[in-house]
Order: C-alpha cells, then sequence, then structure tokens
C-alpha cells in the first residue's frame, strides 16, 4: 500500500468515527507544514499564525468529506491555510492586493541593506510578492496552483516571483545559480 | 551563496508549539468536530462538562440584542460552507431587553461572542439595523419591520440540532427572543 493509499484510509477512518486518536495522527503528521507556511505567509507572526492553523484545521475536518485524493493531503491543507492566511489580511488591510505589480516588492527596501539572512529578507517582503516565493520555492507549488490559490493571474504569479527574488539577492547579496531554470 | 540555495535552505516543516495543539483540539472539540473515543462515544464527562459549560456561559448572559454590532471574522464560504448553519434572530412583540442596561448587554454579548468563537463554533454574529426597504411582491406573513429578523449568527456544527444547541445557549434566546435555525446550502 503507498503512503498516499494509508492516508487516504486514515481520513476515510477519521471521517467514519471522528475518532481523536485519528485525527492526533493527522495532526502530527500535517501540523509542521501548515505551521511552518503560516509562520512564513505571516512575516513570523506567531499569534497569527496560530489562528490560521486552528482556522485551517477547523475547516479541512468540516471539509474532509469533499477530499479526494486526488491531490496530497498536504497540499490540500496548505491550501486552505493560505486561503486563511488571504482571508485575514483582506479584512485587516482591505487596501492590499496581492497582484498590485505598482508595490515595491521589499517594504522598506532601504532598511534592508545589511539583511543577509534570507528569512529576514523575505518576511519583509509585501505580502503578495512573499507568499508567492513561499508557495513557489519553499512548498513546490506551480504558478497554476498559486494562481488559484491567491486570485492572480499565472503571468502576476510568475512576475511577482521573478520581482521577489532580485528584492531577495539584492537584500541578501546572493546571485542566481548558474544555469537555473527560469520560473 | 546563490538565491535557490538560500531558499532551498528553509524547511517547510516547522515544529509547532505544544500550546497551538491544545487549542487546536479545544477548538475542534468545542464544535463537535473530534472527540469520540475510538471504541464508543463521547465521554460522559466531557460531554457533561460541555453542557454545563453551555449551561453557565447562558445563565450569565440573561437578556437580549442590542449595541452595535458585534463580528466574529467571516469565513471564505467555497471552501467552509459544509456544516454551517445560519440562526436567524427574530424579537416577538414582549421582547424588551434594554431594560438591564445596555452596558449590560453588549457585555454579555460581547464575553458570548468571544467565547463561541474561541471554541470555533462561531464564525459571524450580526446585528440588522431598524431601517429597512422591501421590494418585490408582497409576500404573505412577511413584513419589513417587526416581524423581520434582527440579527444573525452564522455557526458551525456538526447537524442541524447541535446548531439548535447553540442556539438555545444564546444571550438572544436567554433574553426571550426566537430563532430560525436553518443550513447554509453548500452547493
Amino acid at each position: 500500500m503507498s503512503d498516499g493509499d494509508a492516508e487516504h484510509q486514515l481520513v476515510v477512518r477519521f471521517i467514519e468515527t471522528r475518532d481523536e486518536r485519528t485525527f492526533a495522527t493527522l495532526y502530527e503528521r500535517h501540523t509542521p507544514r501548515m505551521w511552518g507556511l503560516a509562520l512564513r505567509l505571516t512575516g513570523g507572526a506567531e499569534a497569527e499564525a496560530s489562528d490560521i492553523v486552528q482556522e485551517a484545521w477547523t475547516r479541512a475536518v468540516s471539509n474532509l468529506h469533499r477530499f479526494r485524493g486526488e491531490a496530497k493531503l498536504s497540499s490540500w491543507l496548505c491550501g486552505i491555510c493560505t486561503n486563511v492566511w488571504r482571508e485575514r489580511l483582506r479584512r485587516r488591510k482591505p487596501e492590499t492586493a496581492l497582484d498590485d505589480q505598482t508595490l515595491d516588492p521589499c517594504c522598506g527596501a532601504s532598511a534592508m541593506g545589511d539583511i543577509i539572512d534570507v528569512r529576514e529578507a523575505l518576511n519583509a517582503l509585501a505580502p503578495g510578492y512573499r507568499a508567492v516565493v513561499v508557495l513557489y520555492a519553499i512548498y513546490g507549488f506551480s504558478h497554476a496552483e498559486i494562481a488559484d490559490l491567491l486570485g492572480i493571474s499565472v503571468g502576476t504569479s510568475k512576475s511577482q516571483l521573478s520581482r521577489a527574488r532580485s528584492a531577495l539577492r539584492a537584500a541578501t547579496g546572493a546571485h542566481d545559480r548558474p544555469g537555473a531554470p527560469k520560473p | 551563496m546563490n538565491i535557490d540555495d538560500m531558499l532551498e535552505s528553509i524547511r517547510p516543516e516547522v515544529d509547532p508549539p505544544a500550546r497551538l495543539r491544545t487549542k487546536t483540539f479545544r477548538r475542534l472539540r468545542g464544535g463537535g468536530f473530534i472527540g469520540r473515543a475510538p471504541d464508543g462515544p463521547p465521554s460522559a464527562s466531557r460531554r457533561s462538562g460541555s453542557t454545563v459549560h453551555r449551561l453557565a456561559m447562558a445563565a450569565g448572559l440573561v437578556l437580549a440584542f442590542v449595541g452595535g454590532r458585534v463580528t466574529a471574522p467571516s469565513v471564505d464560504w467555497s471552501d467552509a460552507l459544509a456544516g454551517t448553519f445560519a440562526i436567524l434572530l427574530y424579537n416577538p412583540a414582549n421582547f424588551n431587553p434594554t431594560n438591564v442596561g445596555q452596558d449590560v448587554l453588549v457585555r454579555a454579548y460581547g464575553d458570548w461572542i468571544r467565547s463561541e468563537r474561541e471554541e470555533g463554533r462561531l464564525l459571524v454574529a450580526e446585528r440588522l439595523g431598524v431601517e429597512s426597504r422591501w421590494i418585490g411582491p408582497p409576500m404573505p406573513g412577511a413584513s419589513d419591520r417587526a416581524d423581520a429578523p434582527s440579527g444573525m449568527f452564522i455557526v458551525r456544527a456538526p447537524d442541524i440540532d447541535a446548531a439548535r444547541a447553540i442556539a438555545e445557549a444564546s444571550p438572544h434566546r436567554r433574553f426571550g427572543g426566537s430563532s430560525l435555525i436553518r443550513p447554509i446550502a453548500s452547493n
């Protein structure tokens, strides 16, 4: 039995029983990834990341019967986390458009001159740019998936990734990997 | 060092804090989404604890739905419709909660909303203003004022009876208001 099949069986068992022990297995397996994503999306704001993960799990268990196993459960859960983050951002800062190409990728770029840690540089990116980099480069989502999750076009996802990478290079003093494929 | 190596050095998994587990499990138990032991129904202690909690909360909340708008964060309905219910609030003729004082009422509602939200049950709480406009053909039994809903809660619950239990414990019910509970259609 593949890992995917075993996981699907676990999901089915949980749907049938709502058993806390089965849920605990799912929780232990997937929360580190959801937590990591929530932290990256929020720029390291732990309290907000905590709210996001709790809400994501609540929605996930309400809708697990819709999970068909076509995607990985981890991707599905990370998608819900991203939705929750996006929704909270929209509520808190209604003026923030994730596809705003006029934004400087870096919030306060002038203050980033001395930053050498890529995590700090990532946290300093504007939310839309940060989300694209995080979802693409760290969590392995495709541009089509990112476009769907963030409500932006595939072209916007690609251009934001490119601009964000430039900003990160400038902030960290890094360079492109020779022969690295273009996003 | 190049930027791709730097980004790849960031691990997607991060150990979550223990309190996140506690909060998540408490919220899911509170909403009735988890909690059955593998061999049987929910434990009596957990169930009675939840009931006592609800009753104590309701008893402390005494009267009606007044004051301004108190809203819990709304949700993106596209992925969260299943298991959600609207509780439409109505004010019957003898419904007059304002005699306890607005401060008391606002605090009671605020406490209840915060608590329900922390338990993962309450998504939205809205009070409707009195001004209204009716459009379209007249509807028998419908009114543009007194008989119209005065507010609504949107809650998450495993089924309509669980949603009804939430409505029963709400301040509106305790103040003598009436409620209609309906599922939100998921498609």
